[in-house]
């Protein structure tokens, strides 16, 4: 019970979704940046955030939980999203062999790492709290 | 998070640098030949080019393990489904393979040399159909891409190393 309420009902479970995506969307830009010189090749991008946004926000009406008893309306569970590759096959071939655009994927590559830096910086930030918790201070 | 994911990123960008370096040989065995009048078959040197394909094949161990022997037909919808992975071969985001190929039908470079060895009986010698320029292009290309997968390589590891202080 304690547990679950420490690890569950925390927002580690949606920390952790957010890593996973990061890791993901790592792999996904790898394969494009590798695939660069690959005839017909579509690039792939890794939809998180906007899924994120729509498990949050898409209900017109939601209820404010002021007592645990209250039936949650509108309010879903955003720790649930996953992370989802999507082929991009809209974007016009500009170099003429495949759709990959390297500025774009470099860019990418380095949002990517700084979110996935800053997402495991938070993680561990949030356990050291729980663990200052548990030993506490005399 | 699972580790053998940020593995696989690791074997796509080292796919993607083997496949940049066969590309840097092709160029500087076209460039090293570019005089070349005899091989092995008789006839001047042809150009070398690298062809790119994505490559989905299964590699790992795991792979090839829930896909060739762990599999176990399902005949009734009750039956459980051995494969526990939902990601199939075709989810996968591919790595690159990179094949040499000679292009065999292009014309060769005539050039009138009387005093060369190989001339024919007017003078006119067949040289490689190599053009520098486009050699030097395709050197500085493959040179980038090496680079952006080497960055993409660096930038993983430095993500694992930062999974790993969690």
């Amino acid at each position: 019970m304690i547990l679950e309420r420490l690890f569950q009902k925390s927002d580690i479970p949606l920390l952790k979704n957010s890593l996973d995506a990061a890791a993901l969307r790592h792999e996904v830009i790898s394969s494009n940046i590798a695939n660069v010189g690959t005839p017909g090749y579509q690039r792939k991008s890794v939809v998180f955030e906007e899924q994120l946004q729509a498990s949050i926000g898409n209900a017109q009406l939601s209820g404010e939980r002021t007592l645990p008893q209250h039936l949650p309306i509108g309010k879903s569970q955003p720790a649930e999203t996953q992370a989802k590759v999507v082929v991009d096959s809209t974007t016009e071939m500009a170099s003429g062999v495949n759709n990959v655009d390297m500025d774009l994927e470099m860019s990418e590559l380095a949002k990517n790492q700084i979110e996935f830096s800053a997402t495991a910086t938070i993680i561990a930030r949030r356990f050291r709290v729980l663990k200052e918790a548990i030993v506490g201070h005399s | 998070m699972n580790i053998r994911k940020i593995f696989s990123a690791f074997d796509i960008s080292a796919t993607g640098m083997r496949a940049q370096r066969r590309r840097m040989d092709a160029v500087s065995s076209n460039l090293a030949n570019i005089e070349t009048t005899r091989t092995e078959n008789g006839e001047p040197y042809r150009r070398q080019v690298v062809v790119m394909k994505t490559d989905q094949s299964a590699t790992t161990f795991q792979q090839l393990l829930r896909h060739e022997d762990a599999r176990i037909q399902v005949t009734d919808p009750r039956h459980i489904n051995t494969v526990t992975s939902t990601q199939s071969t075709s989810e996968k985001n591919p790595a690159v393979t990179a094949e040499t190929t000679t292009i065999q039908n292009n014309a060769f470079r005539i050039i009138y040399d009387p005093d060369h060895p190989d001339a024919d009986e007017n003078g006119y010698v067949n040289m490689p159909n190599i053009n520098v320029v486009t050699e030097m292009v395709d050197m500085i290309a493959a040179s980038r891409s090496y680079e952006a997968n080497a960055t993409a390589l660096e930038a993983n590891k430095s993500m694992t190393k930062k999974a790993l202080e969690i």
